[in-house]
């Protein structure tokens, strides 16, 4: 695993959002858990009502964000957000949610194939804290475009996954109080 | 994918701190895995999430405290990590139906109604078979024929009972035509401690009563009632049903909406005696009505 260190400006994302253990039904990667459902809701609505959403960056493309809570370690909670990006805030579809991202240094790292399906989350968190850097959010969002197969053909796909980081602030030895 | 060794590991974590204050971060450390992998595979392997799963061990443990001991409430409340005696019922109604006060004037325990620790027997158990998703089924009444015993200490009575019934039935039985070999038990309310009843049977499809000439005195007439059935189609050994039943009591049912409408399950082996004997396939019944 070869993550880039990455800086982003603000994101600005309209789509839809589950909150709660989206694997409790079903856990893999496949699309009768609660994520596979809200990206089938997010296509089918893009697909069928893609003009309404104004001042889309890209076409084709989409954002999963897995934002962690108090619930996230206690119970295994959280709030996955699908969506795409765009511009500015105006004319939001009122059917649709808008997450907003801050500027933040990134951690980057494209998984292909079986490593979808691996625990890649493990792997880039343990090179984050070797590479001197620590979680400076508490989200992760995954990038889907082209090169992302669907569910059913992960052996041919690609996905790009962002940590926010910031580097770890070193501590001072004390001695002057 | 299936990662048995680290599922086991936090099913292990679980069993050793049942009465500490531990997360579902916790558990993902115990596997070795980060918790969203964890969260993904744990639900893959075992069909309830890490929380749920946790809760209901810890409601399970303490409903048998509650019967089985003479701690207060409150106390076993706190001892399994709940942080009131108001969040501990409502947790509690949820998975009995019923409040803790009302679970303790009960006598027995019936094990069905608990979440048992969950094994890698389970976890390879629950792999082979597809038991996500049994059929449903309305069922006509029947009427059945056999020999019944209460079973004790594992199994090897039901075994025994299929061999009586092949003597008995050597003959035939006058005036009567033989269907579908059913294996079927009943749960008294204290069968935890008395054990339960087992009738090895067989559907009798014609005839006109059963106390004629030509009838084994040994044999009992039953008539199940109709109703509906959850079909699940059971894969092992006689000794691995018990997997096969805990799938069905404590992960397929409380999620199905459904309700057990009878303390009993019928096994079917369909019309060949030996296949009750022999068989490492069979089709379990539970009869269920809506919650």
């Amino acid at each position: 695993m070869e993550p880039k260190v990455i800086e982003k400006g603000q994101i600005i994302l309209v789509g839809f959002s589950f909150y709660g253990d989206p694997f409790a039904e079903y856990g893999g990667w496949i699309e009768e858990n609660e994520i596979g459902r809200l990206g089938k809701r997010f296509m089918e609505y893009v697909l069928k009502y893609g003009e309404r959403i104004k001042h889309m960056t890209k076409a084709g493309v989409a954002y999963e964000v897995h934002v962690e809570t108090d619930e996230t370690a206690s119970k295994g909670y959280r709030e996955v957000f699908m969506g795409v990006e765009v511009e500015r805030l105006e004319d939001v579809p009122v059917e649709m949610l808008v997450k907003i991202l801050p500027p933040a240094t990134y951690a980057m790292v494209t998984v292909k194939g079986e490593q979808i399906a691996s625990d890649w989350s493990q792997l880039l968190s343990e090179w984050i804290e070797e590479a001197g850097y620590e979680s400076a959010y508490h989200y992760g969002m995954q990038y889907y475009d082209e090169r992302f197969k669907g569910v059913d053909r992960l052996d041919e796909s690609e996905i790009d996954v962002y940590v926010p980081i910031k580097k770890v602030e070193s501590v001072s030895s004390g001695g002057d109080c | 994918m299936s990662h048995p060794a680290a599922i086991a590991r936090a099913l292990d974590f679980v069993e050793d701190n049942l009465k500490a204050e531990i997360t579902v971060a916790d558990m993902a450390n115990a596997a070795g895995y980060s918790l969203y992998h964890f969260s993904r595979t744990f639900n893959g392997a075992v069909h309830h999430t890490p929380y749920d799963y946790l809760m209901r061990r810890r409601l399970s443990e303490s409903a048998r405290d509650l019967v089985q001991t003479d701690r207060r409430i409150i106390d076993i409340a706190f001892d399994y990590g709940f942080s009131s005696p108001e969040t501990f019922s409502r947790a509690f109604k949820r998975m009995f139906d019923v409040q803790p006060h009302q679970w303790r004037k009960r006598e027995w325990v019936d094990e069905r109604m608990l979440m048992p620790r969950l094994t890698p027997a389970h976890l390879d158990h629950i792999n082979k078979g597809d038991y996500l998703m049994p059929q449903l089924w309305e069922k006509d009444g029947f009427r059945v024929t056999g020999v019944m015993s209460l079973v004790r200490n594992g199994r090897e009575t039901v075994g025994q009972l299929w061999q009586v019934l092949s003597r008995q039935l050597e003959g035939g039985i006058t005036g009567c035509e033989l269907g579908d070999y059913y294996g079927i038990a009943w749960y008294p309310e204290d069968w935890g401690e008395r054990g339960f009843l087992y009738m090895a049977a067989v559907e009798v499809t014609a005839g006109n009563g059963m106390a004629q000439d030509g009838h084994p005195t040994a044999l009992v007439d039953k008539t199940m009632p109709p109703g509906r059935y959850a079909r699940f189609v059971h894969k092992g050994s006689r000794q691995e049903l018990q997997f096969t039943l805990d799938y069905v009591y404590q992960i397929w049912l409380p999620k199905s909406g459904e309700v057990l409408a009878h303390p009993f399950e019928i096994e079917c082996y369909g019309r060949e005696l030996e296949a009750a004997r022999v068989a490492a396939e069979w089709e379990v019944l539970v009869p269920i009505e809506k919650e």
